[in-house]
């Protein structure tokens, strides 16, 4: 017995001090260089254009590089890292040295731990330069304007100091990427990163299975319907339509494929992320629906266009139900998790996604099943017929870029901004890589990845967190030209009609308890919203009223007053 | 003496069958689960689970081997800080358990309070992230995933418990005998604890093997990621983009690819590994007759 | 008390490493406990120490939403079962595995049952659709062999407190029992040769010997898991059930509600709130019990 204790004794402070040996070596050498910036500090608060200068002495500056800095980048990442990043990196730094001499740390975490791991650096006092804050990040960035953690950034964009934030950021496409904070003020609080105004929803379909029961390309919800049809009765054991039952609604999707297209939309549905829907009376004042289902408030019907006051305000539950009962939609799915595997694996005849993703989807199909040939349905009537100012966006991107109000480094982060836009030779590296070795340009327009290149080996940098840009988008080159053109469409500022919430967010600090008990309710209308039961109006009603239960009439209020106060500023012009 | 009785008879049998039946069931979907790590994902979810494999494919192994960084160095830092881990955890665990089963100790009492406290109540992420980084600068080292883990109050309990059903006449007579309570403890009470210490190593062990949310808080250096983490993130991924995500979101991510169903059984089945051998090289603590004995001694 | 000390010197310096690293890693952190009753802001003041003060409304998300009720009740109903169930199956595997011979089988059976415990509740939720899918799952095959009606599991609320007890018990039991064996593998063999030199059976050296030696295990057990009996077992519920909310009635906890509600939000506050008030319940409950104990069993208790 005396033996093996001390032998295990042994073993134990043998490894100890090996241990600390191994973490002596790994304890991180570089210290995160927060050497703070020379340059006079912007103050974040002042909404008039404060000239953040960097000691701008003529000849001195020009000919000294200011001093070395590390900014931090906190973003999230589908991977742990980045292939290939310092590669890209030592390009930069070759490339800057002189001007900029920043260097870069990018710290990527997981999707739903971003919001999390930024909240703790702040409050554990480290440095953080830039944050990927996001609507839908957790706090989402509504939450942390409200708290004053993000830093004003509108004395950088329309600057002349800044040319290249200039350039690529429109007055218009700023302004409604700006936010609301606790004081009622609109400023910019992020920089917004997007390719189009709205995902380009589409059913994508497998066009052989189509072809084979005589259906050659799906142009219209009948002709949905009819391939469905042919689905259930001569393909036993394929699923026509896989859906996520956790996510949105199917409701919602049905709904938009057939309400008919108007000229007048002085309504929204479902405003900013809340649960309400608004509408404008011809006097311009407010009228924010009383019911979670807009189309069940009279009230609310009696305000919208001519063309849809007839419509059934229980059309898309309806049509759900229907659906769920043809057999196009599976029993349990509700516990349907992995559409796009069933529909990947064969056992869907069509799943929902969106259009930007079309070549990755049609390699991963005819690779997965041979002789399968991918078709695409657009749901949305008015980019089906690409049809101008048919369909409403508020321009508004879901990803943004913010600084923390505390940081020092705030404006050395925006002339890495600067210098990443102001050239598409910059952007590309950054989003692509270095060129000839990641990827090849094919014009201005599109890129292709050369040949021998292992595409799991390749440069995967996130661009959604860095680069994005309206003006600088370049698609797969093997994307076929009607994609192209509908993509094209969905980047294009004048093809959509401006909605009413365009420039407007939910400030929800006053009824955050209301908000956090409706967050819960909502998924209560999964059940009709997905069709699984007959019983409609019965549940709707429960719905409405636990909805009442948990304070919807406070947070109605509260928007009224906080949109109408919008409205003073930006009043609805009749389109 | 060797003929039981027909009540003893139906109850042995009724041990062996439900035991029997009970680790069929449990060894069933390990070895499905298995089966479909090695199996064409799109297969899987066109045929089902089976038995055998039905499209033999090595593509979810191959991008959790290749795609998740480097994997074999995961693996030494994971067992390291398992190894590491486990001997400390017993270490602290037990000598902070004996001194509470020695019912001549006026405290002991106030200091198994004292621990269960730290069972019930936490302070959260904030206060815990801070202290962490700020005040004791553990992040991005492997202390970080050493350390906090060490003592928790549950091991200190079940440890206690074991040492209280020692008889005392073992530790009265050898103090009759003139030793000191720490010989009592190393020579005499630890020897024959061997049961419950490597019980505890095992769910120390196994702790260990298992810790991700640490690395993701603490360490951003990637030469420090743990196994489990770099796996954690695979299925975090995929989990998150099927989520109740609004599809704004889901578009604004971009085209992401998700892991399908056959990663996320592949990834279970790596992160299991070597600690299941662990198991049977602890067993033999807990099959009786090997230990006791040494009462009479 | 420097006497008392003093004359048990060595013991008490053995916990000594204990109690420190208890201090600093448990009880340092507590102060967090605060944060239930501001408005957290990790800018306002060093470490966001200056956040506003807002006594109870961070609690008012959760108590005010009339479900409260019947969502303590699932969490409370639920972890019983698991509890008693769990306590139940992990003695009766135990002194099984004790007394079956042959030690391969022993060794094997001990090994299969420790298995399920690896695979993640995402890996068992992927796997229970296979089982429990209403056209294609096992469970709904085997039925219509028999000619019965399928049952349409995901949306039927009613048979889920039964197939989570189940589930809980598959993937836990190997675990529960390891405890179990640690402390029959440490009982005086010479108490059954005695008992078998009597004349008792089998059958009664376990009701009237093994038994009662693992009385202490058990109410230890027992007390420990009490005080988590207001924790919803969040990964296996949400797994599993994820945002269904057809099976709502019977598998909705505290702690799956609180994720619903605060998801986008993330308000520390808040959700430090509800743990705030899960921790006092349950510790409120464990206070009871032990007291309980002590006075029917003193050795037995806790503390």
């Amino acid at each position: 017995m005396t033996r093996i204790t001390r032998k295990s004794t042994a073993l134990a402070i043998a490894l100890l001090l090996l241990l600390s040996v191994m973490a002596a070596c790994s304890k991180n050498e570089k210290e995160s260089g927060g050497s703070p910036s020379a340059s006079t500090p912007a103050s974040p608060s002042a909404s008039e254009a404060t000239k953040p200068s960097e000691s701008s002495e003529p000849g001195e500056s020009a000919k000294a590089p200011p001093e070395e800095v590390t900014l931090e980048f906190y973003m999230p990442s589908g991977t742990a890292d980045v292939n290939d990043l310092q590669a890209v990196l030592d390009r930069f730094y070759a490339d800057t040295k002189d001007t900029l001499n920043t260097k870069l740390k990018f710290n990527f975490t997981t999707f739903d731990n971003i919001g999390q791991q930024v909240s703790l650096k702040i409050a554990g006092g480290e440095q953080v330069d830039s944050a990927f804050v996001a609507q839908w990040t957790a706090p989402n960035i509504n939450q942390m304007i409200a708290k004053n953690q993000l830093a004003n950034l509108d004395s950088y964009f329309n600057n002349d100091q800044y040319p290249g934030l200039k350039k690529a950021f429109t007055p218009e496409y700023l302004k409604n990427n700006s936010f609301i904070d606790a004081n009622g003020e609109s400023h910019i609080y992020g920089i917004p990163f997007t390719h189009g105004f709205d995902g380009g929803g589409v059913i994508y379909y497998r066009q052989d299975l189509a072809e084979k029961h005589g259906i050659s390309e799906i142009k219209s919800v009948e002709d949905l319907t009819k391939y469905y049809d042919a689905i259930v009765t001569n393909e036993k054991g394929i699923v026509p339509l896989s859906w996520n039952g956790s996510q949105d609604l199917i409701s919602d999707i049905l709904w938009t494929m057939v309400t008919p297209l108007t000229t007048k939309h002085n309504f929204e549905t479902y405003v900013a992320g809340t649960n309400s829907s608004i509408a404008i009376k011809p006097d311009g004042s407010l009228y924010v629906a009383k019911t979670v289902n807009p189309w069940s408030d009279p009230e609310f019907m009696a305000l919208l266009p001519d063309e849809l006051k007839s419509v059934d305000p229980l059309a898309g539950f309806k049509m759900a139900r229907e659906w769920y009962k043809k057999g196009y939609l599976e029993k349990d799915i509700l516990a349907q998790k992995d559409p796009d595997g069933q529909f990947m694996s064969g056992k869907a005849a069509s799943v929902v996604r969106t259009l930007d993703i079309y070549p990755s989807q049609k390699q991963q199909l005819e690779t997965a099943i041979p002789g399968a040939k991918l078709g695409y349905f657009i749901i949305n009537p008015g980019y089906l017929t690409g049809t101008p100012k048919a369909v409403g966006s508020d321009f508004k991107a879901w990803n943004f870029a913010a600084i923390p109000s505390n940081s020092k480094n705030i404006e050395r982060t925006m002339q890495f901004f600067d210098w990443l836009f102001s050239d598409l030779n910059n952007h590309d590296l950054f989003e692509f890589g270095i060129e000839g070795k990641h990827w090849t340009a094919e014009g201005d327009s599109k890129y292709s990845i050369p040949a021998g290149v292992d595409a799991a080996a390749n440069y995967n940098f996130p661009g959604f967190t860095l680069t994005w840009n309206p003006t600088m988008v370049r698609y797969d080159g093997n994307t076929p030209d009607d994609v192209v053109t509908t993509l094209n469409n969905l980047g294009d500022t004048n093809f959509f009609f401006k909605k009413l919430s365009a420039g407007f967010n939910f400030v929800t600090d006053n009824v955050k308890n209301e908000t956090a008990k409706l967050n819960d309710v909502k998924s209560l209308l999964r059940t009709i919203g997905d069709g699984v039961t007959d019983d409609i109006e019965g549940t709707l009603a429960k719905v409405q009223k636990e909805f009442d239960k948990a304070g919807y009439e406070k947070v109605r209020q509260e928007l009224e007053k906080q949109f109408s106060e919008f409205l003073k500023t930006n009043p609805y012009e009749g389109q | 003496m060797n003929r039981l009785s027909i009540g003893d008879r139906t109850m042995m049998l009724v041990f062996y069958v439900s035991i029997g039946l009970f680790s069929i069931l449990c060894v069933l979907p390990m070895w499905i689960a298995l089966m479909a790590s090695f199996t064409n994902e799109l297969e899987l979810i066109r045929s089902g689970y089976g038995l055998w494999i039905r499209s033999f494919d090595l593509t979810a192994y191959k991008l959790i081997f290749t795609g998740t960084g480097s994997v074999y160095r995961a693996y030494g830092v994971t067992v390291l800080t398992t190894i590491a881990g486990v001997v400390l955890t017993v270490f602290l665990t037990s000598s902070f358990a004996y001194p509470l089963s020695v019912k001549s100790l006026k405290y002991r009492n106030r200091l198994s309070f004292f621990c269960y406290i730290t069972m019930v109540f936490n302070g959260g992420l904030v206060p815990t992230y801070i202290l962490t980084t700020r005040f004791l600068h553990l992040q991005d080292t492997l202390w970080v995933l050493i350390i906090p883990a060490a003592l928790n109050g549950f091991n200190v309990f079940l440890m206690k418990n074991y040492f209280a059903t020692l008889p005392e006449a073992l530790a009265e007579s050898a103090k009759i005998d003139g030793a000191s309570e720490i010989y009592i403890y190393f020579k005499i009470i630890l020897p024959l604890s061997m049961p419950i210490l490597a019980t505890i190593a095992l769910f120390a062990a196994i702790g260990y093997w298992n810790e991700w949310f640490r690395v993701l808080l603490f360490i951003n250096d990637k030469e420090l990621f743990t196994l489990q983490f770099l796996i954690m993130r695979l299925q975090q991924q995929a989990e998150f983009l099927n989520s109740s995500l609004s599809a704004s979101a889901r578009a604004a991510l971009g085209g992401q690819t998700i892991p399908t169903i056959g990663i996320r059984v592949a990834t279970a089945m790596v992160s299991i590994g070597p600690i299941i051998l662990l198991y049977p090289f602890l067993q033999k603590y807990f099959i009786k007759g090997l230990t006791i004995g040494a009462v009479k001694g | 008390m420097l006497h008392e000390i003093a004359k048990n010197r060595y013991l008490y310096l053995l916990t000594v490493p204990g109690i420190v690293f208890l201090i600093v890693f448990n009880y340092l952190p507590m102060v967090g406990l605060y944060l239930s009753f501001v408005d957290y802001n990790p800018m306002a003041g060093l470490y966001g120490m200056k956040s506003e003060f807002v006594g109870l409304s961070n609690f008012e998300f959760f108590f005010g939403s009339g479900d409260w009720v019947a969502i303590t009740f699932n969490t409370l109903y639920l972890n019983a079962l698991f509890i008693v169930t769990g306590l139940a199956v992990q003695m009766f595997m135990a002194i099984g595995l004790n007394e079956v011979a042959g030690n391969r089988f022993k060794k094997l059976a001990q090994s299969f049952m420790f298995l399920p415990n690896f695979l993640s509740w995402t890996v068992v939720s992927i796997f229970s659709i296979a089982v429990f899918s209403t056209d294609t799952g096992v469970v709904n095959a085997v039925l219509t062999a028999l000619g019965l009606e399928p049952i349409n599991f995901y949306q039927d609320a009613s048979k889920w407190p039964l197939i989570l007890v189940l589930l809980k018990l598959w993937k836990g039991v190997g675990f529960g029992t390891v405890i179990y064996l640690a402390t029959l593998a440490g009982m005086d063999q010479e108490m059954f040769e005695a008992a078998k030199i009597d004349g008792a059976s089998r059958f009664q050296s376990i009701l009237y010997l093994t038994l009662p030696m693992l009385k202490t295990t058990t109410i230890l057990l027992l007390i420990l898991l009490v005080g988590g009996i207001f924790y919803g077992d969040f990964g296996m519920i949400f797994a599993l059930i994820g945002d269904n909310p057809l099976l709502r009635p019977t598998t909705d906890v505290i702690d799956t509600y609180v994720y619903r509600a605060l998801r986008m939000n993330n308000d520390i506050g808040m959700s430090s709130a509800v743990g705030l008030f899960q921790a006092f319940v349950g510790f409120i409950l464990v206070v009871s019990v032990n007291g309980i104990t002590r006075k029917i069993e003193k050795d037995s208790a806790l503390f």
